[in-house]
């Protein structure tokens, strides 16, 4: 290997993990505690103990199967309600089984997981097949003090932007410290993707999910897996960015009929997919806008927000939340009875597939948590959190736990990778090509023209091929502005950025010319032009690859001979 | 349509780096010289408040701008009965 140094500051490690959320924390711990000497480097564009968008800016609720539940039962749901036939049967399993090691992991690490008096898992009592527990949103940094005491190396303000490879192995990443433009190489014998799924910056929750290591897991040779299974909605206020958990039980429409049981069962374990089809039925047939009255949702569903917010004492969770809620009703656009409401996007798009060892298709490569939700086939059809709330927490937590093992053996095992100085050469000078261009088009702009694509719900949840292209015309047309005149103008914050939009773009023609291939309706994936489930031709998975710089669809065979249930 | 507003009160501001760090959306940067935190770039602040909880001097406020700019699910160009102008 050349000296790199030349290029830019190098650092070496046994195992590299990008991003600093709750999945990359639990992992570093996990593999810490299995072989001390192991080097564990943490890189995150944010602060470690920080970022991701769920664990510590969520509601604090953890989806788990606890001694009390039936995890044939739950399957059986699952398989049902949730996956309709396209999940990963055994992945769903053993995440089901996995769930209740992820809490005495936690516990064992100090982690509080609020129990009854007891000793029992508090759990919301009306939820039949699971539970749904809580712990506190100082949880992060939780982690990374025990990270710190176990001596993980962290890299923080470092946006990781390309991953290295030599032939099919990956052997570290490059990227560029946002705050100062910093060029940094890191190598490594092990590089685990953590940094989340795509969220387009749609929602405010959401908005750190850019799909970084996602596309950069494509570009590197990664196969994609399930991309179509991706955005969940839910229902949020006009102009505000708040979830209304439970929402669709408290909904009327401009006549003020009361519209739940005209596309809702009595119990939906959380949004299905025929409310937000409901909701935009009844603008198409004049009956809009939808309104949300709030007395209904508390008697109607047990994990409406008001529900379980507050059911238990957690202090930073206490305090996140009323000032949150404080806010919301100090400067909510509509504070009227009976306010508007419309489908809010969510995102989620979570395609790398891996393994049950949550290993990718490169060697030396592992996704951990929303990055790979899809990707691993646990979604079946329904995109992330996949209706089970809580589950973010849970799949960041258990995909951890299934990989620690293989993660560790695997670095202890091979040897120093080699890095190509080519390659880091050629990557220096694609990531800095954009701050040649001094002026330009505002990155904001590109996110936007994706957003106007990609968010309504004519083109996430009630889909066509006449849409389909209508999008991928405008995604292209991103690409080639990304390409040629999108600028920085000169600030290194705006030259992240521009990735982001990259990155973005990049996800959103993989997640559309997935969904124009799958010609069926199954779940949350709803075309217009193909109304029924097609489980003669598409009971099968698609696969996405790059193939010089183009997308390469494919298909996989479910492995249905070695599931419990078949339709 | 607005932005959202984070306010630091440099009065109060000790330069602890807390709201700095929290800012998990790289809205919030670090003035070198000053050795004080900036809200640079708030049109892509979350308003998850994490700056404004983790600042023990109660220096530093979010104040959420709404209505937020989001496309519009129910444009008349699609919905010809739709309700929005």
């Amino acid at each position: 290997m050349s000296n790199l140094d030349k290029f830019g500051e190098v650092f070496s490690a046994d195992v590299l993990i990008l991003g600093g959320g709750l999945a990359g924390l639990i992992l570093a711990n996990m593999v810490k505690e299995l072989n001390g000497n192991l080097d564990v480097l943490i890189v995150e564009k944010a602060t470690t103990g920080f970022s991701g968008s769920k664990a510590n800016k969520g509601a604090g609720v953890m989806w788990v199967l606890d001694e009390t539940d039936d995890a044939d039962k739950f399957l059986e749901f699952y398989v049902n309600e949730i996956g309709h036939y396209l999940e990963d049967q055994e992945m769903v399993r053993i995440f089901a089984e996995s769930s209740l090691k992820l809490v005495n992991l936690l516990e064992r690490w100090g982690i509080e997981i609020m129990r009854d008096e007891n000793g029992k898992l508090s759990r919301i009592e009306e939820i039949p097949l699971w539970a749904l527990c809580a712990y506190d949103l100082d949880i992060l940094l939780k982690l990374r003090k025990l990270a710190r005491k176990n001596g993980v190396r962290m890299v923080d303000k470092t946006q990781s932007i390309e991953l290295l490879t030599d032939g099919n192995t990956v052997t570290g990443a490059v990227g560029l410290d946002i705050t100062n433009g910093a060029f940094r190489i890191f190598k490594s014998k092990a590089t685990i993707i953590a940094n989340g799924s795509c969220d387009w910056m749609a929602t405010n929750m959401w908005s750190s999910g850019r799909g970084d290591g996602i596309a950069a897991a494509y570009r590197a040779g990664a196969q994609l897996r399930n991309a179509e299974i991706s955005n969940f909605y839910n229902i949020g206020l006009r102009g505000n960015m708040s979830s209304i958990v439970g929402g669709q039980y408290a909904l009327y429409n401009a006549l003020g009929e009361y519209i739940p049981p005209r596309y809702c069962k009595e119990w939906e374990p959380d949004f299905d997919i025929n409310i937000f089809l409901g909701m935009e039925k009844e603008v198409m047939e004049g009956r809009g806008p939808i309104l949300f009255e709030e007395t209904e949702i508390f008697v109607k569903n047990p994990i409406a927000a008001g529900g379980f917010l507050f059911k238990w004492d957690r202090k930073w969770a206490g305090k996140f939340w009323n000032t949150l809620m404080a806010k919301e009703q100090k400067y909510t656009s509509d504070e009227g009875w009976r306010p508007e409401v419309v489908p809010l996007f969510i995102g989620e798009m979570g395609a790398i597939s891996v393994d049950h060892s949550m290993k990718s298709t490169l060697q030396g490569m592992w996704a951990l948590g929303d990055s790979c939700k899809a990707g691993s086939g646990f979604c079946g059809a329904t995109p992330h959190p996949s209706r089970l709330r809580g589950s973010g927490l849970t799949w960041a937590g258990v995909s951890s736990l299934l990989a620690a093992k293989s993660v560790a053996e695997y670095a202890a095992a091979v040897p120093d990778p080699a890095l190509h100085e080519e390659q880091v050469v050629r990557f220096k000078e694609k990531i800095f090509t954009p701050m040649q261009r001094k002026t330009g088009m505002n990155p904001r702009e590109g996110i936007r023209m994706l957003q106007e694509v990609i968010t309504p719900p004519r083109y996430s949840i009630r889909k066509s091929k006449e849409r389909i292209e209508e999008a991928l015309k405008v995604i292209n047309r991103v690409f080639e502005l990304v390409d040629n005149d999108v600028s920085p103008e000169e600030d290194f914050h705006m030259l992240g950025l521009c990735h982001d939009l990259r990155n973005m773009t990049c996800c959103s023609e993989l997640y559309m010319k997935a969904a124009l291939e799958r010609k069926e309706t199954r779940g949350w994936h709803v075309r217009e032009d193909y109304p029924d489930r097609d489980d003669q031709n598409w009971r099968k998975w698609i696969t996405a690859k790059s193939e010089n710089g183009r997308i390469q669809l494919s298909t996989e065979k479910i492995p249905f001979e070695n599931y419990k249930y078949n339709p | 349509m607005g932005t959202h507003k984070i306010l630091i009160d440099y009065e109060k501001c000790t330069g602890c780096k807390k709201c700095f760090n929290a800012c998990y959306v790289d809205v919030i940067i670090w003035d070198n010289t000053a050795k004080r935190p900036v809200a640079k770039y708030p049109e892509e602040c979350a308003t998850c408040s994490w700056c404004e909880l983790s600042c023990p001097e109660g220096a530093i406020q979010v104040i959420p701008c709404n209505p937020v700019s989001i496309p519009e699910p129910y444009p008349r160009s699609y919905y010809p009965k739709s309700y929005v102008k």
